[in-house]
This record gives C-alpha cells, sequence and structure tokens, in this order.
C-alpha cells in the first residue's frame, strides 16, 4: 500500500492507458513495419511523446491521439530507412507443408513486398483502412487531410497493388 | 483464379491482428520514461523549453525551406513542417491549443521556382454572364476529378484530364479546389493531388488547356480579385497569400493556423471584394466524425478571426461585402453538401434564406462578385446574379454529373 502511493500517479495514469491501448496499437504497427520490435519501438515512443506533452488530448481521444503518433512516427522512419527487407509478413503459427500453405505464404511474401513498395503516404491509408478498418473519413480525420485525399491516395494504391499482384490474382 | 485485391489486402493483414506485446513491454517503456521529465503543472519543465526553442528554431527553418524549396517533401501525412500544437501528435505544442491567431507574418524569402508563372492581366471584369465556366468534376468519386470547361452550348473541354496513369503527362490528378483568374479568364489555378507532395497548386490555360506551371503549395487556392495573389491553405501552418507576379511563389502574407489543428481542415476559401477578408470554410473531425461544418471571417492583415456561423458553407462575396452561403450545411461521403442558399451579413449573422430545399455541391463567385455559380449533386450548373439579389440567369447545359467545384 505504502508502494502503491509512492508510484506517480500521472504515470500510473500512463500505465492503464499503456494496458488499455498498446497492445491494439502495436498490432497497427505491425501492420505498418512488419516487425514485431520495430512495432513496439513506435508503441513506445508515442506514449513517450504522449507523457512529454503538456496539453493532451482528452478523455477517450486518447486512442486516436497515440494511433496518429504511431502512424506519422512510421512515416518518419520510412523516409530514412529501407523497411522493404523488413516487411515480411510475421511467421505463421504452423509450418506449410500443403501446397495450399505454400503459396499462401508466397503471396504473403508478395503482398508484403508490394505494400512495402508503395509511397509511404498511401501505405498508411491501406493501413489504416484495411487493417484498422477505419473509413475514409477517419482515416482523414487521423491524418489531418481532406477525404478527399485519402480517397486518391487508397485508388493511386490499390492501381499500385493490382498491378504488381496481378499473377497472384 | 481471380481473387478480389480487397480481400487480398484484409487477409494480409489478418496475421498482424494476432500479435501480442513482448514480455516486459511496459518495464521497458518505463525505464526510457525514467529518463522523461513529467511535465510539471501548470508550467514548463526546462526539457520542455527546450523543446520549444528547438521547435521554433525548426519552424523558422521550415517555412524558409517551404519557400526556397517550393514545397516540403515530407511524406507524413497533413502535415508539412509545420509549427508544433498541443494536439499534433509527434510534436509538443508551442502555445495554448486556445491561443488566438498570431499577426500575420510577411516572409522575405524569394522563392527559387522557376517554373514558368501564369501573369494576370488587367482586363475588366466581365459585365454579362460568362460564356463558360471551368469546373473541376469528379466523375466516379475517386477523389480524383478534371478540370472541364463548359460552354453556354453544352459543349464540354476538357483541360486536364483525370491523369491518374502514370504514364500520363500530367503526374498527379486535380483534386480539392480550383480558381479561375476571372480578370484575364485565361489561367486556371487548380490543387493536384497527391504526388509529390499533397496540395500542389498548378495553373493552366483554359482556353488551349496549355499546362502553365507549379505555382506553390497549398491546398483550396483561390484567386484575389485583383488576380495578383492566391490564398491556400496549408495544413500545418495556416493561409498563405502567394504571390502572382514577379513574385510569383513568394509568400506575401501568412495568417498562422489558430489553436489546434487536430481534425480540422480548410475545405473553402473566398476572397472579399476588397481583398482584407477571407471566408474560410472549415470541416472539424473528432473520432472520425464530422463534428461541424463553420464559416470564419479571417482578416488578413492581422489575422483576426470572426465565427459566421456553423451549419453553413460554400462561402461566396457579394459586390457589397456581404456573404452566400450554403445553409444545411453536412459533409457527405468527404464532400460538403448544403440544402439551402441564403445571404448573411457579415457583422450581425443575419441570414436571408434564398431558396431550398436544394443538394448543393459548391457555390462559387466571380472576381467581382457579380455572378455567383451555384452546382448540383445532379450535375446541373446554375448562374446567379450577385447583382440582382440571386436571379437565376439559368442553367448551364452538358455539365457532367459528379462533384463539382466551381469559378471562372
Amino acid at each position: 500500500m505504502i508502494e502503491e502511493t509512492r508510484v506517480d500517479p500521472d504515470l500510473r495514469a500512463l500505465r492503464a492507458l499503456y494496458e488499455e491501448h498498446a497492445t491494439a496499437l502495436l498490432r497497427l504497427g505491425v501492420a505498418l513495419t512488419g516487425d514485431v520490435g520495430a512495432a513496439e519501438d513506435l508503441v513506445h515512443d508515442a506514449f513517450l511523446r504522449f507523457h512529454a506533452v503538456g496539453a493532451r488530448p482528452g478523455l477517450g481521444a486518447e486512442r486516436a491521439y497515440l494511433r496518429r503518433t504511431v502512424v506519422n512516427l512510421s512515416l518518419d522512419r520510412g523516409r530514412h530507412q529501407q523497411v522493404q527487407g523488413r516487411l515480411a509478413p510475421p511467421p505463421r503459427p504452423d509450418v506449410p507443408s500443403a501446397e495450399a500453405d505454400v503459396l499462401a505464404v508466397v503471396r504473403d511474401r508478395a503482398v508484403a513486398a508490394a505494400v512495402a513498395a508503395l509511397p509511404p503516404r498511401q501505405r498508411a491509408c491501406v493501413v489504416l483502412h484495411y487493417f484498422a478498418g477505419l473509413s475514409d473519413a477517419e482515416v482523414a480525420a487521423d491524418l489531418g487531410v481532406s477525404v478527399g485525399s485519402v480517397k486518391t491516395h487508397l485508388h493511386r494504391a490499390r492501381a499500385a497493388l493490382a498491378r504488381r499482384l496481378e499473377d497472384l490474382r | 483464379m481471380t481473387v478480389d485485391l480487397d480481400t487480398v489486402l484484409r487477409d494480409h493483414f489478418g496475421p498482424a491482428r494476432s500479435a501480442e506485446l513482448p514480455p516486459g513491454s511496459w518495464e521497458r517503456l518505463e525505464a526510457r520514461l525514467s529518463g522523461t521529465a513529467a511535465p510539471a503543472p501548470g508550467g514548463r519543465s526546462p526539457r520542455r523549453w527546450a523543446v520549444l526553442v528547438a521547435a521554433g528554431l525548426l519552424l523558422l527553418v521550415g517555412v524558409v525551406a517551404l519557400v526556397t524549396d517550393g514545397g516540403p517533401d515530407d511524406e507524413r501525412l497533413g502535415t508539412v513542417d509545420a509549427p508544433p500544437d498541443a494536439t499534433d501528435p509527434t510534436h509538443p505544442p508551442t502555445t495554448a491549443s486556445t491561443a488566438p491567431s498570431t499577426p500575420p507574418t510577411q516572409p522575405t524569402t524569394p522563392s527559387t521556382d522557376s517554373t514558368p508563372g501564369p501573369t494576370a492581366s488587367s482586363l475588366p471584369p466581365a459585365a454579362e454572364p460568362p460564356d463558360s465556366v471551368v469546373v473541376l468534376v469528379d466523375r466516379d468519386g475517386d477523389g480524383l476529378g478534371e478540370v472541364a470547361a463548359l460552354d453556354r452550348d453544352g459543349t464540354v473541354r476538357t483541360l486536364v484530364p483525370e491523369a491518374i496513369d502514370e504514364a500520363a503527362p500530367v503526374e498527379g490528378g486535380p483534386s480539392g479546389a480550383i480558381s479561375l483568374d476571372a480578370v484575364s479568364g485565361r489561367i486556371a489555378y487548380y490543387e493536384r493531388c497527391c504526388e509529390p507532395a499533397v496540395g500542389e497548386v498548378w495553373a493552366v490555360d483554359p482556353v488551349t488547356g496549355e499546362d502553365l506551371g507549379r505555382v506553390t503549395h497549398g491546398e483550396q487556392p483561390t484567386l484575389s480579385p485583383d488576380g495578383r495573389t492566391l490564398a491556400v491553405s496549408v495544413q500545418g501552418v495556416g493561409i498563405q497569400i502567394v504571390g502572382l507576379g514577379s513574385d510569383q511563389g513568394d509568400v506575401v502574407a501568412e495568417v498562422p493556423e489558430a489553436g489546434a489543428p487536430e481534425g480540422r481542415v480548410v475545405t473553402d476559401l473566398a476572397w472579399s471584394p476588397d481583398a482584407t477578408t477571407l471566408a474560410v470554410e472549415r470541416v472539424r473531425y473528432a473520432e472520425g466524425e464530422v463534428v461541424e461544418v463553420t464559416v470564419d471571417l479571417v482578416q488578413i492583415a492581422d489575422g483576426t478571426t470572426d465565427r459566421v456561423g456553423a451549419g453553413i458553407a460554400m462561402p461566396a462575396f457579394l459586390p457589397d461585402g456581404r456573404l452566400v452561403v450554403g445553409t444545411g450545411a453536412s459533409v457527405d461521403e468527404g464532400a460538403v453538401r448544403a440544402s439551402g442558399l441564403a445571404i448573411v451579413e457579415p457583422e450581425t449573422g443575419d441570414r436571408q434564406p434564398r431558396g431550398g430545399p436544394l443538394d448543393l455541391t459548391g457555390v462559387d463567385a466571380s472576381a467581382d462578385g457579380r455572378w455567383i455559380v451555384v452546382t448540383g449533386s445532379d450535375g446541373a450548373v446554375r448562374v446567379l446574379d450577385g447583382a440582382a439579389d440571386l436571379a437565376d440567369r439559368g442553367p448551364w447545359a452538358g455539365a457532367p454529373a459528379g462533384t463539382l467545384t466551381a469559378a471562372w
């Protein structure tokens, strides 16, 4: 009990927030980077920034704020890193033994490479739309751009992916 | 085997949905946090002040780079080298989120953009309804439009194609806004989306379709009444007034973004006839939902902002300084709609309804405010007389259906 009262209340609140949102943010990070370690770094950086700022989003708006931070941090990093090699899909739980499984792995790798080759903006829109399940308006709100821009990014991304994945479809 | 691309993508991201935090994740974060001072209640820590100073310097460098480079290469969505803000998740704030607008700055750094640019002429404004209107139309709802001229006889001339094919000469498709030099009638400025950056403003000859080159970076390009400057919205920065003459590309005035930009997007700009004021339409989002559509009046000289009202959109000035707005504003699939028209007294906010119910997709005015172009969801383009209490001068034949933003 004594130990409990020594904990910085701000830190305690942050931990509660972490426990509530970190897993979802990690999964978003994995979708963006294809790497659990890199995704965890993104999540940590997002929480560090959240902790550092004085004016925080209102109650209930933290998740959207943190999600935006993770996406923007991934885009910042994307400009400086060649992430293609790190974007292999996470290992599947079972070792493929059947032809269908082998084909699935081949397809996953091709899709991962195609998604990785997208410009960062398009990739972010694809991840937020197809992984996070956000609507165009929600993606636009998260990223601070117009809905038209999101539609354009998604349209271009789909066109590029369709070309790259033509053989697999 | 043919598999739907949407299905492929959703399947692809499936494994990410089961990813779990590695053991000891919180402890690793806590270890990093131990070197991070928590913000002092009601004040700022020394580290925070250092961050603020650094952010200020970055802002200065960013503004200079923006002007000298003709636009940022920043790949981060929705931002440029922007002033840090409390609600920008990647930048701590430098001012309280409720701070009023700071006075406009007068950047003096000349642009090095050597793109040949359009030159405004000094022809008098048209006294009769124009023979042609230039519109941006999105026919298939993909967010990309084509710039087309609609002639009185129903002819539709494509000036800038949608150009989504990478092989097309136009790298990015037009999107968002268009403003035609009503003085000369020979230059249309349009927002091109989205590569190499979100919000590039380009110019085209609306008669010949000749590409007149890149003008500046920004969104919602809106030409001043004298045709000498262009107002643009630069996300994370504010509203910039960009020169078009010998000072083409130079930011001649800037109204910094007031308060928190999170989830707030400038979706339309309109100049007052005396070029002292901009009407600014904004859509504010929260948690992906549209909270409100508003129109503000922003004084360019000092950044003073007055709310005209909420639930209104598509501002356009009349010659006497009153505003024409769409009422009952809403957002449908990202496009602002209005269900009626009204004339607003900026001083009092009084609204005088002028028609409805309608399903308006765009309201725009000629530079002198004499002619108001109204477009509807059915594709109909109508021209109203701004000097005769919005008397309807008739529909424009041949307008293609789609989301329409009009000007001339």
